[in-house]
């Protein structure tokens, strides 16, 4: 079976899979802090600190580190497309 | 760039010679020690949306802006003092930017971990 990465150079298959990587790592830890605080995303998190259903803290620096992950999922998510670009996969 | 890469770079290049090792990134957060012993945890999710944490020794502070002190006059960015009691925030403003409320905090850390209090 052909691998996704069979016309790419090594170099740039190496950076791809690294991105990709991170991205899953991002999502996973962003899971991992909801899942702690109960909380399906980043806006029900919110409203749960301030409807006092959860303590302020940590609960507030979990939802600023899941509002970080996310965005940093996006823009290591812009950043594997640009890569594929270069490489001439889309 | 994220925000928090920005603000990293901006830290390293602003306080090099103030800084006992460069800024570390965490997925979620960067930590910086400053030269007089202070660690200060940064998560900086928007302009207004911040959490500023730092240790000296045994003692902790905070700043941030979870969105529950109406009665303090610098809603919704308070400090958590030594104790933990909850006091306006005399540093930082969320309608300023980034960069600027993150040199006022480590200029004040830098000259009084505790902010005197």
């Amino acid at each position: 079976m052909a691998s996704f990465y069979d016309d790419i150079e090594p170099n740039d298959a190496q950076q791809l899979e690294q991105l990709s990587r991170l991205i899953y790592e991002l999502r996973e830890n962003r899971g991992v802090i909801l899942k702690s605080s109960g909380a399906a995303d980043e806006i029900e998190l919110l409203e749960r600190i301030y409807n006092g259903q959860i303590p302020e803290h940590p609960a507030y620096e979990q939802y600023l580190s899941a509002r970080i992950l996310a965005d940093t999922r996006e823009t290591v998510r812009a950043m594997l497309s640009e890569c594929l670009k270069e490489a001439g996969r889309t | 760039m994220s925000l928090q890469i920005e603000l990293a770079d901006y830290i390293d290049r602003t306080f090099s010679s103030r800084l006992s090792r460069p800024v570390e990134h965490k997925q979620d957060a960067l930590i910086v020690n400053l030269e007089n012993g202070v660690t200060l945890m940064v998560r900086y999710a928007a302009d207004d949306a911040y959490s500023l944490r730092w240790s000296y020794g045994d003692a902790e502070l905070g700043i941030d802006t979870a969105p529950l002190h109406r009665e303090l006059t610098t809603f919704p960015n308070h400090l958590h003092d030594l104790e933990g009691k909850v006091r306006p925030d005399p540093l930082t403003r969320p309608d300023d930017t980034p960069a600027d409320n993150m040199s006022r905090l480590i200029e004040a850390l830098l000259a009084n971990p505790t902010l005197g209090l």
